[in-house]
């Protein structure tokens, strides 16, 4: 166990753990963004910006992948560091116009108006939860960054469809502001955002659609499993199957 | 080349090699680094090299006696095409083709000096004859740049001819691991590639971790506009480089090293590999270096010239074959750096340092530079100034005594505004500030910094506003865009600027630039973004009366920006020439011939070609 003060707060910590993870289990609110438990720290949106001392000196850092040391005194919400949350929203703010979910963290924060020419250059963040994941946790690597600066932006390939993707839809569960839109209909799963079209697979047992031949392809190729057992949703295998 | 497997081979080879070396007579030495190739040293080269051979002379001498040498860069770059000749040091300016046979024939042959060809002192328009008493060069101490002239950089022989890898000698053969470390810590080298960490104190760290390999780099991806040490020491002295390495790897324990080039390098990139080459096949690098049992190789790595690659971390994702993107350093390279192994990155010039320390010592090096910060610092020195190049001196001298002293002031008959050092995130100084001594520290506390060594000088036509606006636009196109304060604030506080310059910002857009510059600096991941604001921060600071002067009265005091500023016709000047109504490109000029022009300021766009054409003074900023 690492002692360290967060807030005043005295915390056991676990060793090798982030100063985000130790403020959660404590209860303390710490904004976020581009963090999520299912892929790794990335630091980029710096909204979890915390303040750490150590030996009489103070450093600005990201709580999501600064890990806790002995004896830290952690500062979460200085005027130094609301001042500069502040400022990353409305910058946020500024880029993707006033989308629900960075008002609900505007407010919490304590954005009262965003300064800056709000000019909707788009929509997304660029947080990189969805090029992660699909990196990470996935390992299809459909889609990666394109771009640098102001220019950066989330494409698969060429900004064309591509076979790597599985259309398992991931990158839009984990995206914080949800603009991967994704559709089914007529038999097909579509992800407009990355041009990409997927043939579902009914269960042969109840008929219901339950998931894309790329992934099935995915797990045959992953698990060797029979037909018998890859085209059977998991509702019914879990009925009729002892695997 | 025979290779070299121990200790003897070695001071074998130098001590015939500089045996024969004493022997050389006159040379002539011309620069053929990128600068001076561009300016045409390449056709004064061969046209050399051609009336040497006509006088019945082999220009390539034997080994290393040569009568002609293709060198590195002398610094003296607004007078290049340079020719010096040795051993008196002669020194030619703005030579051309047709000056060789002269050069060849009179002085080389026959010791008579080329009046027309000397450089001559601006104030008394005395001709100086050599090379040591030009006030560019009297005022440097030049260490590192100190084989620039004399050897043929593409040649391990003349490396080895003058004392080169007498340092690795004395570190392989004489020194155990932890006495290097020492002795670069006890030397106080600090990192000249901008952030000025101590030397010794990364070694030590790297030094200490245990791994089954570790990695030393060379980071030469100098990206700052108008910066060109690292490429000039790269070209002109490739082995000193390849020398500091090898001693750093035997010192931290690595068994492998890479240059980080980039692209836009091909000359640096060329002598680089071939130093590589030359000293494995030497026996310098490989297996089992001298018979000491220490292995190491070097690679180049190549960039592809994004700015940010030069972060040591982005250069690290970059060698990996990832995108050059960087990430948070709360875990040392020293401890999982590249490939997540310990390894030591340190730029091209702190890496040519350390033979330097070795060969004489912590303590003679510490007789140099400040208390904190040891050693010399190479500059280059561009903009404005009369004599333009690359400067050595020690770390400490003050700005007064380089810009002027050595770069003999403001080029025109202009006034001294500003100097900006450490690049394009670096700030701008003020005449106020011209006294004091050159240091990391003192840099920073000015609200600048030293970085790679960027020096641009401003005399008074020049906006500071725009300045600010030049660099918040270049660094906003080269931040990676991987975090918001970076991406996003840069792109406002361009905005901003950009509004000033033309006269529709308000005042309280002033106090919200200077409120976001700091988040920028605060909050960004990488020292691309924690230093952008720089250049704005430093001109908000010591330039306000000109930031007010846009927003308020709508007016640019140095007469730049554009959207600010009207051209007009002095009536008592113009003689109607219709010289500026003919060049007029969008016809905003009335007059007849004979008759006082007139600018018509709703047509006018704002380019200055009237003024820049007009032989009697007659066109003014308003």
């Amino acid at each position: 166990m690492v002692k360290i003060t967060i807030d005043g707060k005295k915390i056991s910590a676990k060793e090798g753990e982030t100063v985000l993870k130790a403020a959660q289990r404590a209860g303390i609110f710490i904004p976020t963004l581009c963090n999520n438990d299912a892929v790794k720290p990335y630091s980029a949106c710096r909204m979890c910006l915390v303040e750490v001392a150590k030996n009489g000196r103070t450093k600005l850092v990201t709580s999501c992948d600064y890990p806790v040391e002995e004896g830290i005194e952690v500062n979460t919400n200085t005027e130094r560091i609301q001042r500069d949350r502040k400022v990353i929203l409305e910058l946020l703010i500024a880029r993707t116009g006033e989308t629900p979910e960075l008002k609900k963290l505007a407010e919490k924060v304590g954005v009262k108006e965003v300064r800056f020419k709000v000019r909707n250059f788009d929509d997304c963040i660029l947080c990189g939860l969805c090029v992660r994941v699909c990196d990470e946790v996935v390992g299809a690597h459909a889609i990666g960054f394109r771009g640098r600066g102001m220019e950066r932006e989330v494409v698969p390939p060429f900004d064309v469809e591509n076979e790597q993707c599985l259309a398992c839809g991931a990158c839009a569960e984990i995206c914080p502001v949800n603009i991967i839109d994704i559709f089914e209909h007529d038999g097909t799963r579509e992800l407009p955002k990355w041009h990409k079209k997927s043939r579902l697979v009914a269960c042969r047992v109840c008929g219901k659609y339950f998931a894309t031949e790329e992934e099935i392809e995915m797990i045959r190729a992953k698990t060797g499993l029979p037909d018998e057992i890859l085209y059977v949703c998991p509702d019914c295998r879990e009925h009729n199957f002892t695997i | 080349m025979r290779s070299i497997r121990k200790k003897e081979d070695l001071l074998n080879l130098y001590e015939n090699l500089r045996k024969e070396r004493e022997k050389q007579g006159k040379f002539i030495s011309v620069c053929v680094d990128t600068g001076c190739l561009a300016t045409g040293s390449g056709a004064v080269f061969s046209a050399l090299k051609e009336e040497i051979a006509k006088a019945g002379l082999n220009p390539e001498g034997e080994g290393v006696k040569k009568i002609l040498r293709g060198t590195g860069s002398l610094g003296f770059d607004s007078e290049n095409p340079v020719v010096v000749i040795y051993p008196e040091k002669i020194f030619y300016r703005k030579v051309r083709p047709g000056d060789a046979k002269y050069i060849v024939h009179k002085t080389l042959l026959n010791g008579e000096i080329i009046e027309r060809l000397l450089y001559k002192d601006p104030e008394t328009n005395e001709p100086i004859p050599y090379l040591d008493d030009i006030p560019f060069y009297k005022h440097q101490k030049r260490l590192l740049l100190a084989n620039h002239g004399i050897i043929d950089p593409l040649s391990i022989e003349e490396y080895i001819s003058i004392g080169g890898y007498q340092a690795l000698l004395k570190a392989l053969t004489e020194m155990e691991p932890p006495q290097i470390v020492e002795e670069v810590k006890k030397s106080k080298l600090r990192g000249r590639g901008g952030a000025g960490f101590p030397t010794g104190i990364k070694w030590e760290d790297a030094a200490k971790r245990d791994s089954d390999i570790k990695y030393v780099i060379c980071n030469a991806d100098e990206g700052d506009p108008g910066a060109y040490m690292d490429r000039s020491l790269l070209e002109g002295d490739p082995h000193s480089v390849v020398e500091g390495m090898i001693i750093g790897a035997y010192a931290v324990g690595a068994s492998h090293g890479y240059i980080y080039v980039r692209r836009e390098y091909p000359k640096a990139l060329e002598s680089a590999t071939k130093a590589i080459e030359d000293a494995r096949e030497a026996g310098l690098l490989g297996d089992n270096i001298l018979g000491t049992g220490f292995s190491f190789d070097i690679e180049i790595a190549r960039g592809g010239g994004a700015f940010v690659a030069g972060e040591s971390t982005a250069l690290m994702a970059s060698i990996e074959g990832k995108p050059a993107e960087p990430h948070t350093k709360y875990i040392h390279a020293t401890q999982a750096g590249l490939y997540s192994k310990p390894t030591v990155l340190n730029n091209v010039e702190t890496w040519a340092n350390v033979p330097i320390i070795i060969n004489k010592g912590a303590d003679w090096y510490g007789n140099i530079g400040t208390e904190k910060s040891k050693g010399t610092k190479i500059f280059s020195l561009v903009g404005a100034v009369k004599n333009s190049g690359l400067v050595e001196v020690p770390i400490g001298t003050t700005l007064r005594e380089v810009i002027f002293d050595i770069g003999g002031g403001i080029a025109s008959e202009k006034k001294f505004k500003a100097v900006q050092t450490g690049g394009p995130s670096g700030g701008v100084l003020p005449e106020s500030l011209l006294d004091m001594p050159i240091d990391f520290d003192t840099l920073t506390k000015a609200g600048s910094m030293m970085g790679s060594g960027g020096m641009i000088i401003m005399d008074e036509h020049t906006c500071m506003v725009d300045v600010a606006r030049y660099y918040i636009d270049f660094l906003s196109k080269e931040s990676c865009g991987k975090c918001t304060p970076c991406r996003e604030g840069l792109r406002q506080m361009l905005d901003i600027l950009t509004r000033i310059t033309q006269g529709e910002a308000t005042m309280d857009d002033l106090d919200l630039l200077e409120e976001l510059s700091y988040v920028v600096k605060d909050a960004s991941l990488c020292g691309l973004g924690q230093t952008a604001p720089n250049p704005v921060l430093s001109t908000l600071k010591y330039f306000r009366d000109e930031y007010v002067a846009h927003v308020r009265d709508k007016h640019c005091p140095a007469g730049v920006c554009a959207a600010l500023i009207e051209y007009e016709i002095i009536p008592e000047k113009c003689t109607g020439c219709l010289a500026c109504k003919v060049r007029c490109p969008v016809g905003a000029i009335e007059g007849e011939k004979g008759e006082v022009h007139k600018i018509d300021p709703d047509k006018c766009i704002r380019c200055g070609i009237c003024m820049e054409v007009c032989t009697f003074d007659a066109v003014r900023i308003k």
